[in-house]
C-alpha cells in the first residue's frame, strides 16, 4: 500500500511540475472550450444573418414580414437602388405578380442553405397570399428536454468539449509520461526496484485520475462562469465516467507507447485518432450527418461513448441505466486488462 | 549565398527527411485533414448524407397521414419509424436515437377531411400536428424545420388540386463566380492556410529553439557562417518544405476534387507567399520573445488553435458578439483566407485585406530585429 501511495504521490507532483503536462491538461482544453463555446454560443454560429434585398409591390412587403428565419429583408423602391447596395447582399429578390427571380450570391455553405431555405419558404408564402390558401394543418412544436433541463445547445456542445478533453488528457498523458520515464531510465530503475507491478499501474492511474478529474471540473466551472452553462450532475455517475474513460484512453496511450519506439511517432498516431474521433464521435457535427460508412466507423469510436456519458452524467441527456454501466465497466475492464498488460511489458525484467 | 544553400538542404534533411514526425505534420497531416472534411461537409453541403430519422406516431390508424408520409419513405434521407405509444417515441428521441416525433391525433383523418370541406367555404377548421424535438441538439432542430416545411408544402399541393391554383414562378440563378460552389474547393485554401501555419507556428519557432538549447547557435556564431546566414537558412527549408507540402495539396484538390486552376494563378501564389511571409516572421517573432522550447509549444499551439478557428477557416465566425470578434479581425489568417477564397470566386467578407497582415509583418520585423540576440542568443 505505502509504495502505491509513494508512487501516486510522487507521479502526480511529477505532472505538475510539468509546465507542459499541465497546459496540455488544464488550460489547452479550455482554449477549445472557450472557442467552441463562443463560437456556438448563440445558437448555430454566432447571430446568422442574411442579407436579402427585395424589390416588391407594397402589399406583398407586409407578408414577406412575416417569413421567419435569420434572413433580414431590405426593401428597395427600385432595381437601381438595389443594385447600387448588391456588394452586401447575399440575395436579390425581383417579385412582380406571380413571377419571382432569386440571384443568390452565397459566401460560404450554410449561407447557401438558408438561401435554398428562404427560397421555398418564399414560393409557399407567395402562393398561399396568392390564392387565399387558408391553413388546414397547424404544426405545433413541442420542445422536449433530453435531460429533463432547459438547455441550450451550446451547453450541449460544451459536455461533449469536455469529454473530449477527459480522452485526450488520458490518452496524451500516458504517452508523454512514458516516453519521458523511458528517456530518463526511469522505468529502467522501477525494473531493478522492488516496486510491485500492481502498484506500478494503480499509482499511475490515480495520478491521472486526480488531473482528469481537476481539468473536467475546472472546465464545468468555465463554462458556468463564462457561458452560463446549465448543469445537474450527478456527482458520483461522473466520477464513475471519468474513471472508467481515463483509464479505457489510458491504456490505449500506453499501447500506442509501446508500439513505438519513438515517442513522436506514437505522438503522431494518437494525434491521428483524435483528429478522427474529433469528427467521427457526433461531438462537433451529428453523427447521422455523416456518411453511412463514416456512421459506422463512429461506432467504434470511444469518444462518441464518453460524450453520451458525460452528457447523461451532467443531466443533459436521456441514457438507459444498462448502457451507462455496460459502457463503464467495457471501458474499465479493457483498461485494467490493457494497463496490467503495459505493466508486464514495460517493467518486464531486461535479458 | 551557396553555403545558405546548403545548409538549407541540411536543415531540410534533418528536420523533415530524417525526422518522422516533421514529415507528418507539415507533408501528411494537411492531406488527411482535407480528405476528412470534405467527406464530412461535402456530403452535407450537398444534402447526401444527412438521414433524419423520424418517428410517426399513430394515436389511431391514419390514413390520410399514412399517404402524405409514404413518398417520404422512398427518400434516402429520412428514416421514417412508426410507433404506436408516444412515451415509447419520446423516450428514443431523449436518447438521440429519433432527431424529430411526429404525434397524428386519434381524430385526424376525420378532422383533416372537414378541414378541407371547410376550406372551400368561408368556414375555417385547422387540424393539430405536434412535433416533438430536442432544441440542443443541432440535427434535431434542423429535423424539426425540414417536417415544418414538408406539412406546408402538402397543405399548399391540397389546395393545388382544387383546381383554379395560381402557381408563382420562381426563377432562381446563382451569380456566375459561384455556380461552381463545391465544399472541396471551399476548404482547400483553408487547409493551405493551416500547412502555412502549422510552419510559422511549429516548424520554424522549433527549429531554431532546438538548436539553442542544444548551444549549437552559439557554435555557430563563432563559425564563418553568420547569424542572418542561419535565419535565412531556417526560412528557406521551411520555404522548401512548404513547396513540397503544397504540391501534394494541389495535385490531390486538382486531381481527386477538381479544384479549379486558379490555385494556380500569381495572384493565388502571391497571396501564400504573403502568408508564409508574415507567419515565419510570427515563428521568428515568438522565438525572439520565449527562451524556452516548452514555453514556445504552449505559445504556439494556442494561437495557432485561436487563429485557425477564429479565421473563419471551417464556419462563419463575423457574426459573433464583440467580446471574440475583435480577434478575428486582428487575425492575418482571416484577410488571407478571405482574399484567397475571393481569388477562388467566392464573395469576400472583408474589403482591406493588407492593411492586418501587414500591420502583423511590420510589428514582428520590427520585435525580431531589436530581439535579434535573443533569436541566436548572443552573450
Amino acid at each position: 500500500m505505502s509504495d502505491f501511495v509513494s508512487l501516486a504521490k510522487c507521479m502526480f507532483k511529477e505532472s505538475i511540475r510539468n509546465k507542459g503536462t499541465m497546459f496540455f491538461t488544464l488550460i489547452f482544453p479550455m482554449i477549445f472550450l472557450i472557442i467552441f463555446g463562443s463560437v456556438f454560443s448563440s445558437g448555430s454560429v454566432g447571430n446568422i444573418q442574411i442579407n436579402v434585398g427585395v424589390v416588391c409591390s407594397e402589399n406583398i412587403r407586409e407578408s414577406l414580414k412575416t417569413l421567419k428565419g435569420p434572413w433580414d429583408l431590405i426593401f428597395y423602391e427600385s432595381e437601381n437602388d438595389m443594385d447600387e447596395n448588391k456588394k452586401d447582399l447575399d440575395a436579390l429578390v425581383w417579385i412582380s405578380g406571380e413571377s419571382v427571380r432569386i440571384l443568390k450570391k452565397p459566401r460560404d455553405m450554410s449561407n447557401m442553405g438558408y438561401l435554398n431555405s428562404f427560397e421555398m419558404s418564399l414560393k409557399i408564402l407567395l402562393e398561399k397570399k396568392l390564392n387565399g390558401v387558408k391553413d388546414i394543418v397547424v404544426v405545433r412544436e413541442r420542445k422536449v428536454h433530453a435531460g429533463g433541463m432547459d438547455i441550450r445547445p451550446v451547453d450541449y456542445l460544451l459536455a461533449g468539449v469536455i469529454a473530449i478533453s477527459i480522452l485526450s488528457s488520458g490518452m496524451f498523458g500516458v504517452i508523454t509520461l512514458f516516453s519521458h520515464y523511458r528517456e530518463l531510465g526511469v522505468l529502467r530503475r522501477f525494473k531493478v526496484s522492488p516496486i510491485r507491478k500492481v502498484s506500478f499501474v494503480l499509482g499511475l492511474s490515480f495520478s491521472k485520475f486526480i488531473l482528469s478529474l481537476l481539468a473536467a471540473f475546472i472546465m464545468i466551472g468555465v463554462s458556468i462562469i463564462i457561458f452560463h452553462g446549465k448543469y445537474s450532475m450527478n456527482l458520483f455517475l461522473f466520477i464513475v465516467t471519468i474513471i472508467s474513460s481515463t483509464l479505457g484512453m489510458m491504456a490505449l496511450g500506453i499501447i500506442l507507447s509501446l508500439s513505438f519506439r519513438s515517442p513522436t511517432a506514437a505522438n503522431n498516431v494518437a494525434s491521428i485518432i483524435l483528429t478522427i474521433m474529433l469528427f467521427f464521435s457526433g461531438v462537433y457535427f451529428p453523427i447521422t450527418f455523416l456518411p453511412p460508412t463514416l456512421r459506422i466507423l463512429s461506432f467504434f469510436m470511444p469518444a462518441r461513448y464518453v460524450a453520451d456519458a458525460v452528457r447523461y452524467t451532467l443531466g443533459l441527456q436521456s441514457m438507459s441505466a444498462l448502457n451507462f454501466w455496460l459502457m463503464n465497466t467495457v471501458f474499465l475492464i479493457t483498461g485494467s486488462i490493457l494497463l496490467w498488460v503495459a505493466s508486464e511489458i514495460s517493467l518486464k525484467p531486461e535479458s | 549565398m551557396k553555403k545558405i544553400l546548403r545548409f538549407s538542404l541540411y536543415l531540410f534533411l534533418n528536420d523533415y527527411i530524417r525526422d518522422f514526425s516533421g514529415s507528418f505534420w507539415i507533408f501528411f497531416f494537411p492531406l488527411i485533414l482535407y480528405l476528412i472534411l470534405t467527406s464530412i461537409f461535402g456530403g452535407i453541403a450537398e444534402g447526401e448524407n444527412v438521414t433524419f430519422r423520424i418517428g410517426v406516431v399513430y394515436e389511431e390508424k391514419s390514413t390520410v397521414f399514412e399517404k402524405m408520409v409514404s413518398h417520404l419513405k422512398g427518400e434516402k434521407v429520412f428514416d421514417i419509424r412508426e410507433y404506436r405509444k408516444v412515451d415509447e417515441a419520446l423516450k428514443q428521441l431523449k436518447e438521440s436515437k429519433l432527431d424529430v416525433v411526429i404525434f397524428v391525433d386519434k381524430n385526424f383523418d376525420s378532422s383533416f377531411t372537414k378541414a378541407i370541406l371547410l376550406a372551400q367555404t368561408k368556414m375555417k377548421l385547422t387540424v393539430p400536428i405536434d412535433i416533438y424535438y430536442v432544441p440542443e441538439r443541432t440535427e434535431s432542430s434542423m429535423a424539426k424545420d425540414v417536417v415544418k416545411s414538408i406539412l406546408k408544402t402538402m397543405e399548399v399541393e391540397i389546395w393545388r388540386s382544387f383546381g383554379n391554383f395560381k402557381d408563382v414562378k420562381v426563377e432562381s440563378s446563382l451569380e456566375e463566380k459561384t455556380k461552381k460552389f463545391n465544399m472541396a474547393h471551399y476548404y482547400f485554401p483553408a487547409i493551405v492556410m493551416m500547412t502555412i501555419m502549422s510552419i510559422g507556428f511549429f516548424s520554424i519557432p522549433y527549429s531554431i529553439a532546438e538548436k539553442r538549447e542544444r548551444k549549437s547557435t552559439r557554435r555557430l556564431l563563432v563559425s564563418p557562417f553568420g547569424s542572418g546566414e542561419f535565419i535565412l537558412s531556417v526560412i528557406l527549408n521551411n520555404f522548401l518544405a512548404l513547396l513540397i507540402s503544397l504540391t501534394l495539396l494541389f495535385s490531390m484538390g486538382m486531381l481527386l476534387y477538381r479544384v479549379p486552376k486558379v490555385i494556380l494563378s500569381s495572384q493565388f501564389i502571391l497571396q501564400i507567399i504573403l502568408g508564409m511571409l508574415i507567419y515565419s516572421m510570427i515563428g521568428l517573432m515568438i522565438v525572439s520573445l520565449v527562451k524556452r522550447t516548452s514555453t514556445i509549444s504552449i505559445i504556439s499551439n494556442s494561437l495557432f488553435q485561436a487563429m485557425m478557428f477564429l479565421g473563419n477557416f471551417y464556419f462563419n465566425v463575423l457574426n459573433m458578439s464583440w467580446g471574440i470578434r475583435w480577434f478575428v479581425y486582428i487575425n492575418p489568417a482571416t484577410y488571407i483566407l478571405d482574399k484567397l477564397r475571393g481569388t477562388m470566386g467566392y464573395n469576400s467578407y472583408l474589403s482591406n485585406h493588407l492593411l492586418v497582415p501587414f500591420a502583423w509583418l511590420v510589428l514582428s520585423i520590427l520585435i525580431v530585429t531589436l530581439n535579434f540576440k535573443r533569436v541566436m542568443e548572443v552573450e
